[in-house]
């Protein structure tokens, strides 16, 4: 005994045009944060960006409680990432709500859920690593302009940040609706998510490699008299190779990190260190 | 120099909403330090010490972001801050990236709270979607955004208002030692961000990448620009390469 809210959508076949996913699409890429929380996190904004095909696909109210509940359960993952689950779960729901009303439908439909729960937790953990090295590489070459004086800095972030970002939510979304749940299987099969870090990991390596000595300034200028001689600590470190001392001190930090100190502890023993350094005049 | 209230509502207000366009409107990548430098430079009437500062700091919270459910150090409330009152109250960079320090703590507590505040807006969720009321629960986004704005505004405020004082006097009587300090310790943070997305990526298959990236650097002076490119060289032979040793094994096993 449902209610009928919009009486001729029933019968026909619903299909989504391009217009009503590009909606979704720029509900998530631009408000994925807005109501993040410690309960549920981004749950609410999948749901709103969901909520334009959901009153698409569903004209009956009972329907629509029901994909409301549905879409309300546990959701959390690197915002541009989003695009690709939520592209299989709209295409499932599509799938779903054309179905005649059988517990086939309803298994469709909570396998939605299973979808999200299965792949937020391995995007998330790719996701923020490669974000993080697409982040240092990109941010050290604006950085470069940037502290020349340059605007050239930011409009470099914004452009090479926003192809990253947007584009990852884009054909990540659009992927993954036009190829359904045969991406899950496809994706298994060719590996594709741990080759893409592995390659990341060694396009961010050999960045990190030079951009440690440029940007960490930890050189030891000063000079130790002893008796007639002078001894240029830094010329010295030169001669075996330029760069030692920042390599050295940011693999001394890292180490550190990885003993689980937290950052902002390592924030205050920098500045200790700074301290020791800057009055004994070693660092500049 | 005491600063206006009027004064300080409108550059709080500058600052606050850049801070919170990282929740409020997380899209367009706004945030990030180089980024909002000199947009808050641009209102407040110096943009080439937004460049400056925002350039700086995107290299000290390199690396800093958030993993998972951790709330980061804020990087963003960090800039606006410091590019703030570096602007009134005429300090130099290392001054200004020192007080990132703390300013970045503050926006940290503020989006920790907001994160708490926002909880409960999922019960109110919950009961609407019994009744299918999809317009409200969309419309909870706006309560979500709000009280990020708010969380944002109130210690953005307290450190424009009570801080440039204080800044300011401090600025002027500032020790020799203390402006060497700071520095030192200017040019040794972005080995903090460095040091923490080396050990997000170390295995020990990688370091001879890492090696060749720092030897080119240093030895060879190699431009950031064709190193990144000699390092997409090597990342597309790695996945090129293994795209094929999977289709032999495919073959293999049919």
């Amino acid at each position: 005994m449902s209610e009928v809210l919009e009486p001729n959508a029933q019968k026909e076949r619903i299909s989504l045009t391009q217009k009503d996913l590009t909606k979704c699409m720029l509900r998530f890429a631009i408000f994925p944060m807005s109501t993040i929380n410690y309960e549920r996190f981004q749950t609410l904004q999948f749901f709103m960006a969901m909520s334009p095909i959901l009153e698409k696909l569903y004209s009956t109210k009972e329907d629509r409680i029901a994909a409301g509940k549905r879409h309300m359960a546990f959701f959390n993952t690197t915002p541009e990432w989003i695009g690709f689950i939520i592209g299989l779960v709209t295409a499932t729901e599509e799938q779903a709500a054309n179905m005649p009303d059988s517990d086939e439908k309803t298994e469709l439909q909570d396998s939605t859920n299973v979808i999200k729960a299965s792949l937020m937790g391995p995007l998330a953990g790719i996701g923020d690593s490669l974000r993080a090295t697409a982040d240092a590489i990109i941010g050290a070459i604006s950085a470069g302009f940037a502290l020349s004086g340059s605007i050239l800095g930011a409009l470099t972030m914004f452009v090479l940040g926003n192809i990253y970002y947007l584009g990852i939510a884009y054909y990540g979304y659009f992927y993954s609706y036009k190829n359904g749940m045969k991406v899950i299987s496809e994706m298994n099969k060719t590996n594709i998510l741990e080759r893409i870090m592995h390659s990341a990991t060694i396009l961010g390596m050999t960045a990190l490699g030079a951009l440690i000595p440029s940007w960490v300034g930890f050189n030891l200028r000063t000079n130790i008299h002893i008796g007639d001689y002078v001894l240029d600590i830094q010329a010295e470190l030169d001669k075996i190779i330029p760069g030692l001392a920042p390599l050295a001190f940011t693999l001394f930090v890292a180490w550190l990190y990885r003993k689980n100190m937290t950052s902002l502890k390592l924030v205050g023993l920098i500045f200790v260190l700074a301290l020791v350094f800057s009055l004994i005049g070693i660092s500049l | 120099m005491n600063i206006e209230l009027g004064y300080a509502i409108y550059v709080s207000l500058v600052c606050t909403f850049f801070g919170w366009l990282q929740y409020g409107m997380y899209g367009f990548r706004l945030v990030e330090p180089i980024i909002c430098g000199p947009l808050v430079g641009l209102f407040l009437g110096d943009i080439q010490k937004g460049i400056i500062i925002g350039g700086t700091l995107q290299l000290v919270y390199m690396g800093i972001q958030g993993v998972g459910a951790a709330i980061p150090v804020n990087k963003t409330t960090a800039t606006t801050i410091a590019t703030a009152l570096s602007i009134i109250a005429g300090l130099d960079l290392t001054a200004a990236v020192t007080l990132a320090v703390p300013a970045s703590v503050l926006g940290q507590v503020g989006r920790m709270i907001a994160w708490t505040i926002n909880a409960p807006l999922m019960h109110v969720a919950d009961r609407y979607a019994e009744d299918a009321e999809y317009k409200k629960m969309n419309r909870l986004t706006y309560v979500g955004a709000f009280v990020f704005f708010v969380t944002e505004f109130i210690p953005v405020f307290a450190s424009v208002y009570f801080g440039a004082q204080f800044v300011t006097q401090l600025h002027e009587n500032m020790p020799v030692w203390l402006n060497n300090w700071l520095t030192v310790s200017t040019r040794m943070l972005p080995a903090l961000g460095f040091g923490m997305l080396f050990s997000m990526m170390y295995k020990i298959n990688y370091i001879p990448y890492f090696l060749i990236g720092f030897v080119i650097c240093t030895v060879f002076g190699g431009s950031l620009l064709s190193i990144a490119i000699i390092g997409a060289a090597m990342a597309m032979i790695a996945f090129f390469d293994s795209a094929q040793q999977g289709d032999r094994r495919r073959r293999r096993g049919a």
